[in-house]
């Protein structure tokens, strides 16, 4: 045997041994591995958190002279015990790719900064020189209300921290978003209206034990599969336990599902008043926890689609002045409302088979029953995202079900720390760190007493939020304009016609902090290289709001 | 040092009870797989192969084996980074 293959045989023993521990299954003697073997492959082993997703699996990773070489799941996080999904290939390879961007480029044309020139390669001083002047001039000239920063549920949590406070503390400017605000937006929202305080109120344990799972607008499977796999191992070994999965269309996640339900598209609404009718009406709502608990209020209807002001469906809505309004009503006039969703009514609007949407409605009218529904963009992305998540708090309060082992509405993150980051350490364009808002004269100056800064300082008008930031652009009201940590050309709505004039507007100068050249990057005026992952330290928030913090494990290029 | 780029990493196939054997046929035909343990319902295999990307089509393959629950990778080593540090 070479000195290679036994290397070789060596490293696969390893994969082996710790893929059947985590497995929790016995392997053979022979496959055991060679007791201190492993340590001659000389590789050093630390902890960080997964940065793909929202689910925050914990991970072992490998460094030896100065690079990461392997990764594992790490079998003590509580998260993923031991596994990685499909996504954790790339842990490694994403930071060693052959464009990785080393050093600031500006568009110049001889010898200068020139919009209309190209990138060239600038030193660090050079870059922050011209930086800072465009900075300057735009904030003589025009004032805070014209800088901006562009961030993401991918910032750290002290890199998200530090940039509300640069741009709060130090330019004066609330016009800070991050691009959460296209994906979480109508979950935080239906937070604070519903609880007064964003972010679910459940955790990953509810999984082992809930007796029911009910996946709307989510395909785990796909998306959240170390997740998945804990709802399926709860499904498959314990025989009481169903599973219904709702959708537009047929997916992964529906193997599993008991009650599979596939509806028109926009009509899972319905589905979700029909619940809460059938509820009420076979006499199952908890009344101790309703009448000690809740509240009754109707929500303005005919809202609109948040388009500019001039946009013709703005114009025709009747309620999109105020598409926030809340008025009280009664539990008889709640009862009535939902009363029009008939199972006929409802089999007619969505299309689905009246004996399954029973089966569902049972899941959470039966007290005895612990449920768990788990959504993501089908509910967060929807036309009406703000009433969905409305509608599922609705049924799980009627019920009682809430906030009790296995009984948990959880809206599941989609980036590693948009709870972490995005959402508590409030870089919202309206929020200051720890669900405070700029608004409230008393959160502001508790802010400013942390940063030590004289009072009056943090502007008290919430800034231009992500959609906004880029019309502004476009309009020329927002000058200087600062992207880190997201590929924004790629995900904004209405792209060719706000977000990418918004950016090329000779008006502006545009910033993009990236890794590696997105289209975002490309688009800009200047661009960063950034360290990424454990390049740096730092720390994420999960879906689950579990905090975790790494080490620098290596040196970012360049 | 002239040696070829070698990735291995290992995985945990959650496999519906009543097609195990069946599913575990399908992972040993499979160039670069290699079946270790086998037991609950979970296959425990490795992936040899040249590329990280290589190793993941295979397992994406396997996830999308009909009546596989999950397929999730658990450990993952690229030799050739060590071999030609950048």
């Amino acid at each position: 045997m070479t000195a290679e293959l036994t290397r070789r045989e060596l490293i696969k023993t390893q994969a082996a041994a710790i893929a059947a521990a985590t497995a929790g299954v016995a392997l053979p003697a022979s496959a055991q591995p060679v007791p201190g073997g492993v340590g001659a492959l000389d590789i050093k082993w630390s902890k960080a958190p997964c940065r793909f997703c929202g689910t925050g699996c914990g991970v072992m990773v490998g460094v030896k002279d100065g690079q990461v070489v392997a990764t594992h799941g790490d079998m003590q996080a509580e998260v993923n015990r031991g596994l990685n999904c499909v996504k954790g290939y790339f842990l490694s390879k994403i930071m060693y790719g052959e464009d990785r961007l080393t050093t600031p480029l500006m568009r110049k044309r001889n010898g200068v900064f020139d919009k209309e020139g190209e990138f060239e390669p600038v030193s660090w001083d050079e870059a922050f020189d011209v930086m800072a002047e465009k900075c300057r001039q735009v904030l003589r000239e025009k004032g805070p209300t014209a800088v901006g920063m562009f961030g993401s549920g991918q910032w750290t949590i002290f890199e998200g921290y530090a940039a509300t406070k640069l741009m709060r503390a130090g330019l004066r400017s609330n016009n800070l978003d991050p691009n959460a605000r296209h994906c979480m937006a109508s979950a935080a929202t239906a937070f604070i209206r519903t609880f007064g305080s964003d972010e679910p109120m459940g955790c990953y344990d509810d999984f082992e034990h809930a007796d029911a799972f009910v996946l709307c607008g989510s395909n785990m499977a796909e998306m959240h599969p170390i997740l998945w796999t804990r709802v399926a191992d709860r499904r498959l070994g314990h025989p009481h336990v169903r599973c219904a999965v709702l959708s537009t269309f047929t997916h992964r996640s529906m193997d599993l599902a008991d009650i599979p339900i596939i509806f028109r598209p926009g009509t899972d609404l319905a589905i979700l008043n029909y619940i809460a009718r059938h509820i009420i009406e076979t006499g199952r709502v908890n009344e101790e926890f309703v009448n000690r608990h809740t509240t009754f209020m109707r929500g303005a209807v005919d809202i609109g689609y948040g388009l500019r002001a001039e946009h013709i469906l703005g114009q025709e809505a009747a309620g999109a002045g105020d598409p926030g309004r809340m008025d009280p009503m009664t539990f008889e006039e709640f009862r009535e409302f939902v009363g029009q969703y008939t199972l006929e009514r409802t089999v007619e609007i969505t299309g689905v088979e009246p004996a399954f949407l029973e089966e569902l409605a049972e899941l959470y009218a039966n007290p005895e029953i612990k449920v768990m529904s788990l959504w993501t963009m089908g509910f967060n992305q929807h036309v009406r995202g703000v009433w969905a998540n409305h509608m599922v708090y609705n049924i799980h309060l009627l019920t009682g079900k809430i906030s009790e082992p296995g009984n948990s509405p959880f809206s599941l993150t989609g980036q590693p720390s948009a709870c972490g980051t995005a959402r508590e350490v409030g870089t919202f364009a309206h929020r200051l760190p720890a669900d405070t808002v700029v608004t409230n004269p008393d959160h502001r100056h508790h802010a400013e007493e942390i940063w030590r800064i004289p009072h009056g300082i943090i502007p008290e008008v919430p800034g231009y939020h992500a959609v906004q930031q880029d019309r502004m652009l476009k309009d020329g009201l927002l000058n200087f304009y600062w992207i880190q940590v997201n590929n924004n050309l790629q995900a904004a709505p209405n792209n060719s016609q706000e977000t990418y004039p918004g950016y090329r507007n000779p008006e502006n100068f545009i910033v993009v902090s990236d890794a590696y050249p997105t289209v975002t990057a490309m688009a800009a005026n200047l661009i960063l290289p950034a360290a990424m992952w454990v390049e740096k330290e730092g720390a994420y928030g999960n879906a689950e709001r579990r905090t975790h913090v790494w080490h620098q494990l290596v040196q970012a290029p360049g | 040092m002239a040696e070829a780029p070698y990735h291995v990493s290992s995985a945990v196939v959650a496999v519906l009870p009543h097609a195990v054997d069946a599913v575990r046929a399908r992972i040993e035909a499979m160039a670069g797989v290699e079946v270790h343990a086998c037991e609950n319902g979970k296959i425990v295999i490795t992936i040899e192969g040249g590329s990280t990307q290589a190793l993941g089509d295979t397992l994406s393959r396997i996830a999308l084996f009909d009546h596989v629950v999950s397929a999730n990778m658990v450990f993952e080593h690229a030799e050739e980074l060590q071999e030609n540090p950048t």
